[in-house]
């Protein structure tokens, strides 16, 4: 086999027979058309006479090249050329089917499966021992590789799921050294993940003997972690190779108010030619942007165009309060100004009083210098720390005379409690050091402690404070200062209070009592408290050195966050470093804050594979080897006819009446041939105008035809069946189904639109989503069976599913929840407990309730919910194969077990109460009243 | 197939040659009749007495004919006076030749027929038209040569018509025939052979004191040459070839013979006292057979 980028011949040799091709132009050439022997009486005439004029003894040279042509393209075709060759198996001995089964191999990676299974089984057929690795599966570097018969790696195989961290090649390169493999395939997700390793092991390879890499076409793409630019969330997306100018579309999905996650916006990732990285900036509003928890790139299902956020990006709303009145013209010396500088760009400040500033729901709330408050102020401040705020005060003058007021009143009583607005109780007055007329000298800031928020800052060393606030000597005293001046006395304190936390600055937010709010250390301090706010914690990880990172929720290869239930912790330290099989990127709580651990941190790179010396590429994906040899013999006979043509219009053998006539006969013919498809579908445009005509005249039915015709035919026959259902027991009289396509039919026409779905369905055109959000909005019920509950043992990756998720993942659809026992789908006409189709069980997923709260209304025993039916509802029990009866009647399909028939007609009935709740709606939701109706009549 | 005939021996093939041939004489001869009948006989009409060389009744002389008139020996066995009258005899013998050389078997395609099948028809037609009429009539070089009249003459002269001789030449040129003096000569050909075998043909009838027609039968394709590219033009019989390397250049020339050797015939024609006339296999045989009819049988010639 001779490869030519995605080009291959399998019968390279005959190409040998274009050089002849040389030798066939001069015999062409040399050749002039023989004449014709024709009977004339009039020839006596002709004799004698001189030819004025001579046929050309030479054909013509377009002539002669297109007879080449039709050589080259025999000689071409004959050596069986294929696009995208799918590797064979060359030699002998054992194989080895290396597969990366990283993140980046999750999006295709069931191409990537049926491609290993395609492998084992060549293996299987010509009897060689296969090893097989994953190489994002860990070993032990000195592990020798397993030789066992092809058939045997099949299940191992079948139920491999992608890896949600990159795979490690230099540790399979290890294992190769002593082996005795003769042959490799390799499956390969086309990036770079580690350099060196992937020079170790392509080295590896190439030295075992013949290497086939099959890579996907394109690198999927991976999404960093998200990060804060100019308060607004960004995130950038990362290709690995510069190309044309290209746009992903980045998704935010956040905890909603309602269970489950939420999309809560979007942003394009527009890549500009040859540059590999694309930023997408989120425009939220705060209080969306501070749920979002998760950015992924739409439509690509792996763990690297996943990226999680946590409480680093949030931004956060800042509540500032002075004490005193602000003068202006002196603004230097406002008890705000530094904090408003610390604060601009990493979040929103609201200032006024306390209580409007609680108004705006902070979360966090700065008191400068505030020395007393009402108690009105007190008790919501107290109520909003509780609940999880974060309290920040700075002391002052006003704050020192408070103090007094206190220590004051608590003298007298001595059993007055602690105003729990302040961590620690304070001595009165404070004390100023290095004044005019003190004798100290200006305290510096004491490194900070780890284990407190500012653990990691430095402290500058002409950061001096000259006045502070003292706290009375205490036993929770040490454990509750978070920074300390040289000589031990506390600068920063904290206590918690409910959920949130009061932290109290011992000195002035402006520059009278110190020159920290000068530093930078304060902005610093500002932003560490700013994380802290909300419950999390500093996203520094340098703070939380020698911790234990717990998992909260992982992520799985295909980027889905799910639980982590098993996971073993790991150092705070291990999460510097990229994921691994000993940390996989996910949420992990580190001291009660949460972290996000991300495959892609900082300015983290993707970079192409470089292909293996030697090695044979293959292209992965839905386009298998196509072979061209047909094409090309089909090129070859219409040039050989136009070669007959021209050759009998040079040669004055073609009538020249008839020429014309010929020749548009033949541009007809080829044109006829070219463009049948649209011409049948022009010829059906009278049939459509009679389609919609009935369709709109009866109640139709349609399902979408997917381009599979045993899945078709199956659709449109559950359709006559459940027709034919209703016309007998029920009011509603169908006309006959029909089939529609998305791209070209009109939908507006069809109440109930049967969607299955199957793997290789397209996914249908933006005109065409346009067009079904508007058929969902304008009242239309689309249901889409995914016919695989046989298949959903867990995990929910089945192709169908994803199928389902690529085809609807640009539909506007509504939140969904699995239909609840009180559905009015249960009891629209048949009292119903579930669905089955050809298959039982499994969930049906309807519109999610818009009300979470009205579940019971006065003494209805159901929800009376759901005023609007449902636009989709989704399941995979393969209804139509249940419903689908022939032209004379005849089931289609078996609904399994001894109960067959049972099923089939709770089947129908489930059809029935499909349609009655499109047709009617809510009208059925009354119903549920009836038993509440019944028991007062009865009473 | 006809002229293929020649080539089947035995007596397989001549019982089927025979059966062919007669029954490919009555639609030949039903479509010269029809043909015929198309054609008012206006001018002959002859079936009483006037100039002639044969008996046709003795009457009473009547006061006025000429004394001449009077036949004695028929008066001198009665008391009165008889006058032989003849039968009025216009043209009293025609002589057809119709050219059965392999040059007018040839048809092109936008001809229905070959020239040769039309020349057949026009002479057939032409006799059928001669006997209704009376006249004698033959067909040079064949076995109804013999000037005859009646209806045995015509189915004769069918018969001869229908077959086809065993040799025939390439290019056709008219028999010796005895022609008598006062007789007329009708030639049906293409002449497209060599001059210098009509020629002499038509003086020697001329010499024996006889007018006529020359009649060319043409192909439209042999008047328009649409012929192109490199080719071998080649007579029927394969006598005589020519090869051309672009035929589409000939075309002028060709047109240009063509239209010299008419005025050849022409010119003989009109130095021997004949007609002349072109005939084309694409248009209507009526035109030909009323102007043939007309050159024999008036009284033009």
């Amino acid at each position: 086999m001779l490869s030519v980028g995605a080009l291959a011949f399998l019968n390279p040799w005959l190409l040998a027979a274009l050089a002849a091709l040389p030798v066939l132009w001069f015999l062409l050439r040399a050749t002039p058309p023989r004449p014709r022997r024709f009977a004339f009486p009039g020839v006596r005439l002709l004799l004698g006479l001189l030819d004025r004029e001579r046929t050309p003894d030479n054909t013509p040279w377009w002539l002669i090249l297109l007879r080449c042509l039709i050589a080259a393209a025999a000689i071409l075709a004959f050596a069986q050329p294929v696009l995208n060759p799918d590797a064979r198996l060359s030699g002998g001995g054992p194989l080895l089917l290396a597969m990366d089964g990283g993140w980046a191999s999750a999006p295709d990676w069931e191409a990537r499966r049926a491609r290993a299974l395609e492998t084992l089984a060549q293996a299987e057929r010509t009897g060689r021992p296969v090893a097989f690795v994953t190489m994002a599966d860990a070993a032990p570097p000195d592990a020798p590789l397993t030789l066992r018969p092809a058939a045997e790696w099949r299940g191992e195989v079948e139920a491999l799921q992608p890896r949600p961290w990159a795979p490690q090649r230099g540790a399979l390169a290890a294992r190769l050294t002593a082996s005795d493999i003769a042959e490799t395939v390799w499956i390969a997700d086309g990036l770079s993940h580690d350099a060196a390793g992937d020079a170790r092991l392509a080295e590896a390879l190439s030295a075992l003997g013949p290497l086939a890499v099959v890579g996907p076409l394109a690198p999927t793409p991976a999404l960093r972690a998200p990060t804060l630019v100019e308060g607004r969330l960004t995130a950038e997306a990362l290709r690995a190779e510069p190309g044309a100018e290209a746009t992903l579309t980045v998704a935010a999905f956040g905890a909603s108010d309602e269970d489950g996650a939420r999309r809560l916006g979007q942003a394009p990732a527009a890549f500009a030619s040859d540059e590999t990285e694309a930023r997408a900036t989120f425009d939220l509003p705060l209080e969306l942007r501070n749920r979002v928890d998760r950015l992924a790139i739409s439509g690509v299902e792996s763990a690297g165009a996943v990226a999680l956020a946590d409480e680093g990006v949030r931004r956060r709303r800042a509540g500032l309060v002075a004490g005193g009145a602000e003068g202006e013209g002196r603004r230097l010396v406002s008890d705000l100004h530094y904090l408003r500088a610390a604060l601009s760009g990493v979040a929103e400040s609201v200032e006024g009083d306390i209580e409007t500033v609680l108004a705006a729901s902070p979360d966090v709330v700065f008191l400068a210098d505030v020395g007393r408050v009402t108690q009105a102020e007190a008790g919501a401040l107290t109520e909003w720390t509780e609940s999880g705020g974060l309290l920040v005060r700075f002391a002052g003058p006003r704050l020192a005379r408070g103090a007094d007021a206190l220590t004051g009143g608590q003298a007298l009583d001595g059993q007055a409690a602690d105003d729990p607005l302040l961590p620690v109780r304070l001595r009165a007055g404070g004390r100023a050091v290095g004044g005019a007329m003190a004798w100290g000298e200006p305290q510096q800031v004491r490194a900070f402690a780890p284990g407190t928020p500012f653990a990691g800052l430095t402290a500058p060393r002409d950061v001096t404070v000259s006045r502070q606030i003292l706290a009375q000597i205490g036993p929770e005293l040490s454990g509750r200062t978070w920074a300390a001046l040289e000589d031990g006395t506390p600068l920063v304190t904290a206590a918690p209070l409910g959920a949130g936390r009061v932290v109290l600055f011992h000195v002035t937010a402006n520059a009278e009592w110190s020159s920290l709010p000068l530093s930078g250390l304060f902005v610093a301090m500002v932003e560490r408290l700013l994380q802290l706010s909300g419950g999390g914690a500093a996203a520094d990880r340098a703070a939380l050195a020698g911790e234990v990172a717990r998992p909260v929720a992982l992520l799985d290869g295909f980027g889905r966050l799910a639980d982590a239930e098993t996971a073993i912790a790991a150092p705070v330290e291990r999460l510097a470093d990229r994921p691994g099989p000993d940390a996989p990127p996910g949420v992990y709580e580190v001291g009660g804050a949460l972290i996000a651990y991300n495959l892609f941190e900082g300015d983290a790179a993707l970079a192409p594979l470089p292909p293996p010396e030697g090695a044979v590429a293959e292209t992965l994906g839905g386009r298998g080897e196509t072979p061209l040899a047909h094409w090309l013999l089909a090129l070859a006979l219409i040039l050989l006819a136009a070669d007959t043509v021209a050759a009998l219009a040079l040669s004055g053998r073609l009538p020249r009446r008839l020429g014309g006539g010929a020749a548009a006969g033949a541009a007809a013919l080829l044109a006829l041939a070219l463009a049948a498809p649209p011409q049948a579908r022009a010829a059906d445009v009278a049939t459509d105008d009679a389609r919609a005509l009935a369709a709109s005249l009866r109640t139709t039915f349609a399902h979408v035809l997917t381009g599979d015709a045993t899945v078709d035919r199956l659709a449109l026959g559950g359709l006559r069946g459940l027709t034919a259902i209703l016309a007998a027991r029920t009011a509603v009289e169908p006309g006959e189904p029909a089939s529609v396509d998305l791209e070209t039919d009109p939908l507006a026409l069809y109440p109930i639109l049967y969607w299955p779905i199957t793997p290789a369905q397209p996914t249908p055109s933006d005109e065409a989503m346009a067009r079904l959000n508007a058929y969902m909005r304008g009242g239309g019920m689309i249901v889409f069976d995914t016919r695989d509950r046989h298949l959903d043992v867990g995990g929910g990756a089945s192709a169908n599913t994803a199928a389902l998720r690529r085809l609807t993942a640009r539909l506007d659809l509504p939140p969904l929840e699995a239909a609840p026992f009180d559905h009015v789908l249960t009891r629209a006409f048949y009292l119903l407990e579930e669905f089955p189709g050809r298959f039982t069980g499994g969930r049906v997923w309807v519109e999610a309730a818009q009300d979470p709260e009205a579940t019971a209304t006065d003494g209805a025993p159901f929800r009376a919910l759901n005023d609007g039916v449902s636009p989709v509802v989704v399941g995979s029990a393969d209804w139509a194969a249940a419903w689908a009866v022939d032209e004379q009647g005849q089931f289609l399909a078996p609904v399994a077990g001894a109960a067959g028939w049972r099923q089939r007609e709770m089947a129908y009935r489930f059809g029935v109460n499909l349609v009655m709740y499109a047709l009617t709606g809510n009208y059925k939701s009354d119903q549920v009243h009836v038993p509440a109706l019944l028991e007062r009549l009865g009473q | 197939m006809a002229q293929r005939a020649g080539l089947r021996e035995g007596p397989g093939w001549l019982r089927r040659d025979a059966e062919r041939v007669a029954g490919a004489l009555p639609p030949l001869m039903a479509e010269a009749r029809r043909l015929a009948a198309t054609v008012a006989s206006g001018v002959h009409g002859r079936r009483r007495a006037g100039p002639g060389e044969t008996f046709w009744q003795y009457r009473h002389a009547m006061p006025g004919d000429p004394l001449t008139a009077i036949d004695w020996r028929r008066s001198a066995r009665s008391d009165h006076v008889y006058i032989r009258e003849m039968e009025w005899e216009a043209a009293q013998t025609i002589w057809i030749w119709r050219d059965d050389a392999q040059s007018m078997d040839w048809r092109s395609d936008a001809a229905p027929r070959s020239k040769g099948a039309r020349a057949a028809l026009l002479a057939l037609s032409l006799a059928v038209l001669l006997a209704r009429g009376g006249e004698r009539f033959g067909l040079i070089g064949t076995d109804a040569a013999r000037p005859m009249s009646g209806e045995a003459q015509l189915s004769r002269m069918g018969l001869a018509l229908s077959k086809t001789g065993a040799s025939r030449p390439d290019f056709g040129a008219p028999p010796a025939a005895p022609f008598a003096k006062g007789g007329k000569a009708v030639f049906l050909s293409d002449f497209l052979g060599p001059m210098a075998a009509i020629e002499p043909a038509v003086k020697r009838a001329a010499d024996a004191g006889v007018g006529g027609a020359l009649v060319q039968v043409l192909d439209p394709a042999e008047e328009a040459f649409p012929f192109d590219g490199r080719m071998i033009f080649e007579s029927v019989g394969r006598g005589v070839s020519f090869e051309t390397h672009r035929a589409r250049g000939l075309a002028d020339a060709y047109r240009a013979r063509l239209a010299a050797r008419r005025d050849q015939l022409s010119a003989l024609a009109r130095r021997s006292g004949w007609r002349f006339e072109v005939h084309h296999t694409d248009v209507s045989p009526r035109r030909a057979l009323i102007w043939l009819h007309g050159a024999v049988s008036g009284g033009a010639i």
